[in-house]
């Protein structure tokens, strides 16, 4: 689904953000993209979705693919779905007609899709409601139904679940992911959400290269992982964050194999 | 409650003042006139202050309409064209320096004295409040809702329709309410200059005739029309703009 190799990328005030990094997605899998702040996970993001322009002042090299087409081909497709930090509600449109907003982008309309979505992420009382009446977490649930009302094969999220419980995280993502078969790309500072909700995880350092890759798929405990991680990043104020995890967060949940870059 | 009841206490106190000095100062009675006075002119001549009022409030509206419509018109060129935007907002906010009341006598000469130089000029004091707010309401919206119409890949009209226009909603309501009074003003102003009917004609002939019962008169009826776009665009902000009040 998405090819990177050697990617490398500068601003246009010369600022080099991303060094060489490489990675592959499969389709219907998810990645994770964990670092400390300002390490460029954001950045990377933004490229993929194809939003950062990417012309002779603001410098990408190397390749990136997605479905074997340039981010912004494959952004014209209309098979791309993308999360804010921030829910970025329209304010005057409600939790219904949020939801709604794509599809009526698109020309088309779909009644019976929206309700089932706003049934989904538990506001079906909420329908009529305007973005200010909601709490953060409610406001966090509707952006996720609204990146799904079109189905998109390619889901986008920077750091969108701060002000979700994680309880919401792991079930209403799950089952969002699972119902559409979605390949998803999310990128959050959260350690332990890296693990419980992705199937591969990518830790950049302060630099904006590869520290490491993982796998969530192995024998070896999350709690560890959750240390290494943290320690590849190597920033004293993001290990302080990684609090020690409870497994009863995680039962049935996967362990981790790493591949140290 | 209580701040209702100190307000028209204090309304029938300064109505009662008014009264008292205007009909004992000679002074007072004509420089303000007085209620009683203003009233008992306006029962005798009611249909002449009514058709300069239908005169003033079509150039006023005429002007409002016009002015908004310009507005509108050279905001959606500046979204298809967002470059013109970054040209065209500084030199508006400089214009915005020219007292542009000076540029009555220069439409009367174009236009001549009837209806049409009077609304043009209400039209140029309400274009720059209603472009200037709209054009800054559009720049307050949210980079990511930009970026996220960019995903979707949304459509210049769909943007426009679906999300600037609504979300610039409060700013054009802004404008418009500064405008409302400017459109009066504007028409006034004009009439000033060379009219044959109007609230500004009769506010220029009670000067020269010295006329405080019509000059009064006349000062309401503006007032009342000012009041009356004020409130007018104030409840049709209150209907499209629910969702930007504090409370629903």
């Amino acid at each position: 689904m998405i090819h990177a190799k050697d990617i490398s990328f500068h601003y246009a005030e010369g600022k080099q953000v991303l060094q060489n990094i490489s990675f592959d997605l499969e389709k219907g899998k998810t990645l994770a993209i964990v670092g400390a702040s300002g390490c460029g996970k954001s950045t990377l993001l933004r490229i993929i979705s194809g939003i950062l322009p990417c012309t002779n002042s603001n410098r990408l090299q190397g390749t990136l693919l997605v479905e074997n087409q340039t981010p912004d081909q494959y952004r014209q497709t209309g098979k791309l779905a993308f999360m804010f930090q921030e829910a970025t509600l329209m304010p005057h449109l409600s939790v219904n007609e949020n939801i709604e907003l794509p599809l009526k982008i698109k020309g088309s309309n779909d009644p019976q899709k929206v309700a089932d979505l706003i049934k989904a992420v538990g506001l079906e009382e909420y329908a009529n409601y305007l973005p200010k009446q909601l709490s953060g977490g409610m406001k966090t649930r509707v952006a996720l139904a609204r990146a799904f009302v079109t189905e998109p094969e390619l889901l986008l999220l920077d750091e969108p679940f701060s002000a979700l419980d994680i309880g919401w995280k792991s079930d209403l993502y799950k089952r969002l992911v699972s119902l559409f078969h979605t390949t998803v790309v999310i990128v959050t500072h959260d350690v332990q959400e890296a693990i419980l909700l992705a199937d591969n995880i990518i830790v950049l350092n302060r630099k904006g290269s590869l520290q490491a890759k993982f796998s969530v798929n192995s024998t070896i405990s999350i709690n560890d992982r959750v240390h290494d991680i943290a320690g590849f990043v190597n920033d004293k104020a993001f290990q302080r964050t990684i609090p020690r995890l409870t497994t009863s967060h995680y039962s049935g949940r996967r362990t981790t194999k790493h591949q140290q870059q | 409650m209580k701040n209702k009841i100190l307000y028209i206490l204090l309304s029938v106190a300064l109505l009662a003042a008014w009264e008292y000095f205007g009909s004992s100062s000679q002074t007072a009675r004509l420089l303000l006139s007085s209620p009683s006075l203003i009233a008992k002119y306006f029962g005798e001549n009611t249909a002449l202050l009514m058709q300069a009022t239908q005169v003033t409030l079509i150039e006023a509206a005429a002007g409002l309409l016009i002015a908004t419509a310009f507005s509108f018109g050279m905001m959606i060129l500046c979204f298809y064209f967002p470059k013109l935007m970054d040209f065209v907002l500084p030199i508006m906010v400089t214009s915005q320096v020219i007292p542009l009341i000076v540029l009555a006598p220069f439409f009367i000469i174009l236009m001549g004295i009837g209806l049409g130089s009077k609304i043009a000029m209400a039209a140029l004091m309400c274009f720059f409040p209603i472009f200037v707010n709209f054009a800054q309401g559009y720049k307050a919206i949210s980079p990511n809702i930009h970026e996220l119409m960019h995903i979707y890949n949304a459509g210049a009209w769909t943007r426009i329709k679906q999300v600037y226009f609504p979300l610039s909603m409060p700013s054009i309501m802004a404008g418009l309410k500064i405008s409302a009074t400017l459109a009066v003003i504007g028409a006034i102003v004009a009439e000033f200059n060379g009219a044959e009917m109007g609230l500004g004609k009769n506010l220029f002939l009670s000067a020269k005739r010295l006329e405080p019962d019509l000059m009064m008169a006349s000062l309401l009826l503006s007032t009342l029309l000012g009041v009356m776009f004020f409130g007018l665009i104030y409840l049709f902000e209150k209907r499209t703009c629910r969702w930007a009040n504090n409370t629903i």
